[in-house]
């Protein structure tokens, strides 16, 4: 086994463009992927807040409904698609994937330079909607017949979905043979980090649903501009087959988000907790193996309240219900990993652990709505827009805000840990809940989604006015941590070589940050060695 | 002799092949459809109000033998429901022939078995004379076997309860001595619900075949899990009142494929350029 090998240099050369813009570093195109969807992430979040303030009043405020559905459209989609799924599978995979499994770089370091290019491309596009007249108001479903009949422009978003779904391609294509192929010699599948695992398992899901969700856009596109009526149903188009053939995609899309997030978290248990990953093998292959193949088998539940017959929606009832024995040997590792560690509760541990709770609860939200006879009242309430934002907006971010801390190091060079840090996870955790708890009690009475206004409902109000409030709150929370990540990258404190005195390859083998290349020296590992060589307690 | 006769011969050929192609054109040229003062559409079922619509089991019918019947007796099978008057020499005949023939070549399903057949009088005039007359001529040498019935109504203001529960539009034409009706076939579910609306002269037996497996809402024999299959890759096309390829079903599935294309692609790129270095 190579010898273990670390420095860290604050130190950096002087600042040129050219070579960002050029670079075919992963390093370097993952930290481009984690400025583009930090990007994506504010103007969405700012969206957000305008949404929250809209809806603290019952009646119209500050829009009219065509304009707030603008609003709605740029936070969900820059949100799942140039956030969270950039954020987990672009920066995070792009930064420390081939370190952790020892390459000096991907597969295709050209047409990775060219991914991430194509994903500013679809912000810039994505952000255009704000400017242009007639933005796209079709939310990030863009269901037929309204995004056909829309004075909108659909193409935007199409284009959008076209640009970042070509990336996630490339990037699915380069990273799956980057694991496959580019392993440091002596790492067997058995020894890659958890992050790895997931990594690949999101790429796979990518790989085969993204295609389809294109295929869809695309047919939608012809519907709109060449008047072909494939999803039109006043001209004999089949409108239902749209919504299959979107959540075909979209719901794996939400284990893309879940399983690289995932990922992050048990890295950061096991260093922070010195403690090696419980049932390592039934996590792979029958957590991370089990989600890949019933992924594809649930997303009829998001069509629940649409004609179909009986036995498809008490099908996907039971696949939906069975997606949960995955997650919960994931879940169950998680917690296994924890026992007896020694667990330095830093910021990332913060953030990791308030992942626990948020799993839980949107988890636990998650099993009524799969059930066929209490989804009927739910649907399209404020109930889903809670249990949504808690298992898969709030949930990832915060796993991936912990792996930015985890990383930050390694990223920098200096270390992020701070007050401001500590100030930002709790206004985050506090937020959270306030703006998220209300609408569960109000959706459970019947508040609707989506709508701008609710003067038939003025009960609700005051738990529109708590959610408000912590919207706020959450804002004062990502502004603390995002000030905090600029302040440290130039004057946070020097990292210790291996602050976290980690096992993975990625704090053994390499600088920090790392050099061209990565290794000093190619890493060569026995079958013994495991990132998660702790002493067993 | 023949040598004479042979062009004369085709000179009149000739001449009767040219005042028939003069016809023709002129026939095309100055053809005008006829024209109705009858909007068409009158006789198109709003399929958004009436798909999903529950046909009132207590309504009471009365066959050609005068027994008397529910519309709740149809029920626990798909239903084919044909609406018909028994005294009408244009379109009804035909329509229900129709259905007849189509029925003939629909396999796998059979009437009376999967399914059933209603045909009721909208005309208060007709009775268990008429409805035997007429369900004669239309079962005449089929071998179609039972689970066709024909029936009017007891009660004659259940007729216009029944008709505008369903959007079909009919009216009686003192000039033409004629009821002006839609030509269509009702599918409806075994719990009877609305389900597909075909109209007679555009439909083939495969879409009879479609709808019928539409109307048992997805229920089906082990053994016909194929003609499941099959019919996934046809849409119902609410415009035209049939069945039609279901393209972006197979733009999706074909695109199921590109994703794993260009991975496969790309690790035999990397493969050979790994190789080609690795010889140097």
């Amino acid at each position: 086994m190579s010898t273990e090998t670390t420095t860290t240099t604050t130190a950096t050369s002087r600042f040129n463009i050219w070579e960002w813009i050029f670079t075919t570093d992963h390093k370097r195109i993952g930290i481009l992927y984690l400025i583009g969807s930090i990007a994506a992430f504010i103007v969405a979040g700012l969206m957000a807040l305008l949404i929250r303030i809209e809806q603290s009043s019952p009646s119209t405020l500050l829009v009219d409904p065509s304009e707030y559905n603008v609003w709605l459209y740029f936070h969900g989609a820059a949100m799942i698609l140039a956030f969270l799924i950039p954020g987990l599978t672009g920066f995070a995979a792009n930064f420390f994937l081939p370190l952790m499994i020892g390459a000096k770089d991907v597969a295709f370091p050209r047409i990775n330079a060219f991914s991430v290019w194509l994903f500013y491309g679809a912000i810039l596009l994505a952000l255009l909607s704000f400017v242009i007249p007639d933005g796209p108001d079709i939310m990030w479903t863009a269901y037929p017949p309204y995004s056909i009949i829309t004075e909108g422009n659909t193409a935007f978003y199409v284009f959008t979905v076209h640009l970042l779904g070509f990336s996630s391609i490339l990037g699915a294509v380069n990273f799956l043979i980057t694991v496959i192929y580019m392993r440091a010699p002596g790492m067997g599948w058995n020894q890659l980090n958890l992050f790895v695992w997931t990594t690949v398992a999101a790429f796979v899901l990518q790989l085969v649903f993204i295609p389809v969700l294109a295929a869809a856009v695309t047919l939608l596109l012809f519907d709109k501009y060449l008047g072909t009526h494939f999803f039109n149903p006043d001209m004999g188009g089949d409108v239902l087959l749209y919504q299959n053939l979107f959540w075909f995609y979209s719901h794996p899309a939400v284990y893309v988000i879940f399983l690289p997030a995932v990922g992050i978290l048990f890295d950061i248990i096991a260093s922070m907790g010195k403690n090696r990953i419980f049932n390592y093998k039934a996590c792979v292959y029958g957590g991370i193996g089990g989600i890949v193949l019933i992924t594809g088998e649930v997303w009829v539940h998001h069509l629940y309240v649409s004609g179909m017959p009986d036995w498809i929606r008490i099908g996907q009832m039971v696949t939906t219900l069975l997606i949960s024995v995955p997650v919960g040997l994931i879940v169950l590792s998680m917690w296994g990993t924890l026992y007896k560690a020694s667990i330095t509760y830093n910021t990332a541990m913060h953030f990791t652990a308030a992942c626990f709770f948020l799993v839980l609860l949107g988890g636990l939200t998650g099993i009524p709505l799969a059930m066929t006879a209490i989804t009927v009242h739910l649907s399209e309430t404020s109930f889903v827009h809670a249990h949504f934002h808690f298992i898969m907006a709030m949930f990832s971010t915060f796993a991936l805000f912990a792996g930015i801390y985890y990383w930050f190091p390694k990223m920098t060079g200096r270390m992020a840990e701070g007050v401001l840090g500590r100030i930002g996870f709790w206004a985050n955790m506090v937020g959270v809940n306030l703006a998220f708890w209300p609408l569960f009690i109000i959706g459970v009475q019947g508040m609707p989604r989506r709508y701008p206004n609710y003067e038939r409902f003025p009960q609700f109000e005051p738990y529109h006015d708590v959610a408000t409030i912590g919207a706020f709150i959450i804002a004062v929370g990502m502004a603390c941590t995002l000030i905090n990540w600029i302040y440290s990258a130039f004057w946070g404190e020097p990292a210790p070589a291996n602050p976290w005195n980690s096992k993975s390859l990625e704090w053994t083998h390499t600088a920090n940050p790392p050099g061209p290349g990565n290794f000093s020296e190619d890493p060569v590992l026995d079958e013994n060695w495991s990132p998660y060589d702790y002493e067993a307690k | 002799m023949g040598s004479v006769r042979t062009p004369f011969r085709r000179l009149v050929q000739g001449f009767a092949l040219a005042v028939l192609l003069g016809a023709a054109t002129a026939q095309a040229a100055y053809y005008k459809k006829p024209v109705s003062d009858i909007d068409e559409n009158i006789f198109r079922v709003d399929e958004n109000k009436a798909l999903g619509v529950k046909m009132d089991g207590a309504v009471r019918l009365r066959d050609e033998t005068g027994t008397s019947l529910k519309l709740a007796d149809f029920r626990g099978k798909p239903l084919i429901l044909v609406l018909s008057y028994y005294t009408c020499d244009g379109s009804c005949s035909l329509i229900n022939q129709e259905l007849r023939d189509l029925l003939a070549e629909v396999d796998g399903q059979q009437l009376g078995a999967d399914f059933r057949i209603l045909t009721v009088s909208f005309d208060a005039h007709d009775d268990p004379e008429t409805t035997g007359a007429f369900a004669h001529h239309v079962k005449a040498a089929t071998g179609l076997g039972p689970g066709w019935t024909f029936a009017t109504f007891e009660d004659p203001e259940d007729i216009p309860r029944l008709t505008d529960r369903f959007g079909y539009r009919f009216f009686w034409s003192p000039p033409d001595r004629a009821f002006f009706h839609p030509g269509v076939f009702l599918f409806f579910s075994p719990e009877g619900r609305l389900v597909r609306v075909l109209y007679a002269g555009s439909v083939e037996a495969g879409d009879v075949d479609l709808a019928l497996l539409d109307a048992r809402q997805g229920q089906f024999r082990p053994s016909e899990v194929l003609e499941f299959a099959v019919s996934l890759c046809y849409s119902y096309n609410f415009k035209e009142g049939r069945y039609t390829y279901n393209i972006p079903l197979f733009v999706a599935v074909g695109s199921l494929g590109l994703g794993v294309a260009a991975f496969s692609a790309s690790a035999l790129v990397f493969r050979r350029r790994r190789n080609r270095e690795g010889t140097r």
